[in-house]
């Protein structure tokens, strides 16, 4: 920059839990999420991936509880990048194989405060209608090959999925910016 | 100079009769803005909804760091909607615009669509042969140009969720709220 700012950080902490999902037609699930962020973030504290239990619903409502929670600190210089949070739902079958539910993903809030968001989740759909057919058969619909694709806006267009259902994340956020001399808050949240 | 990131996501888009559609969005600024980082423009997956109250879903993560002289051309969100059918055409759907907010903050924005109607003659047409009329110039989309005697329909809505961090803005006297 030919403005000579000093050096300037801050510090982002999330805290919060995966709530629940509301999957049509899933009633065993488990939910993994990882926090994706661009190259200027450091992790201080707290874990950036996670699998949650394998939840067998019950109750009137249907709903999948997961209650995990998910605590993470980070430090940049800039808020390019800033953290998203990728889930994926994975359903067991009655042989006990993993069957993929959906993903979906969302940004941390940029501003401090208490959020419920929901995430609302969509699967690929196979590229060819023999895919289609054996995915059928097998009864394995098809996954993304990088389970971080969801954080990634490029090579979208050729795409195609189907959204069914979402996941609850509860988040508190706090940001923390100061620069290095101490002169003044130069960050606006 | 001051810097602005626009952070969030296309979540999706309402109103477009369970077609599968997808979204090709774009950020129009001024000539005082530069782009640093991220992408100004870009096409979302096509989603088929189904359930989620017909609602298709993109979350299409959008990041971009710009960098201002001036505050003139503040950046805008331009969108267009185009729904792909079974054997792989697209059609046109929709176009829209919003503003990008000005205050800094998470902000959930409806992004409403229009698109052209044509005469009676081309809507014949649509009907028979497919392909919607298209405007021939885009930036009537989202600059306050001669839209007189455009007759339109009204579209579906664009759902969208950003963030908004700005650095340095309160340094050189710009008021944020």
């Amino acid at each position: 920059m030919a403005d000579a700012a000093p050096p300037s950080f801050f510090t982002v902490m999330a805290t919060g839990q995966l709530e629940s999902g509301d999957i049509p037609d899933c009633d065993t699930a488990y939910c993994k999420f990882e926090v994706v962020t661009g190259e200027d973030w450091q992790l201080l504290d707290g874990m950036e991936t996670g699998i949650t239990q394998v939840l067998n619903s019950a109750g009137p409502d249907r709903m999948l509880v997961w209650n995990f929670p998910l605590d993470v600190t980070y430090k940049s210089t800039n808020a390019f990048g800033w953290p998203q949070v990728v889930v994926s739902v994975y359903g067991v079958d009655a042989w006990g194989r993993d069957v993929v539910k959906g993903y979906g993903s969302m940004h941390l809030p940029t501003c401090p405060g208490r959020y419920e968001l929901c995430v609302r989740l969509y699967r690929p759909r196979s590229a060819s209608l023999l895919q289609t057919f054996l995915s059928w058969l097998t009864g394995m619909p098809a996954e993304f090959a990088d389970p971080r694709f969801p954080a990634y806006g490029p090579g979208r267009e050729v795409t195609r999925v189907v959204s069914s259902g979402s996941v609850n994340i509860q988040v508190n956020l706090l940001t923390k910016a100061r620069t290095w001399t101490g002169h003044g808050d130069f960050w606006l949240f | 100079m001051a810097e602005l990131h626009i952070i969030g996501q296309l979540l999706g888009a309402s109103g477009f009769d369970g077609h599968s559609v997808f979204c090709k969005w774009g950020v129009h600024a001024g000539r005082s803005w530069e782009l640093v980082e991220g992408s100004d423009g870009g096409q979302t997956q096509v989603d088929c909804p189904s359930g989620c109250g017909g609602m298709a879903v993109w979350s299409h993560p959008v990041d971009a760091h710009y960098v201002c002289r001036g505050l003139s051309g503040w950046p805008k969100l331009h969108v267009q909607i185009w729904a792909q059918d079974v054997h792989g055409r697209n059609e046109l759907k929709g176009y829209g615009f919003c503003h990008v907010p000005t205050t800094p903050g998470m902000f959930e924005l409806d992004c409403p669509t229009w698109l052209p109607e044509g005469s009676a003659l081309e809507r014949a047409a649509a009907f028979f042969i497919g392909g919607a009329p298209r405007l021939r110039t885009e930036e009537v989309v989202h600059s306050p140009g001669d839209r007189f005697r455009l007759q339109t329909a009204a579209g579906g809505v664009v759902h969208l969720r950003l963030g908004v961090v700005m650095k340095e803005f309160e340094r050189h006297g710009v008021v944020t709220g």
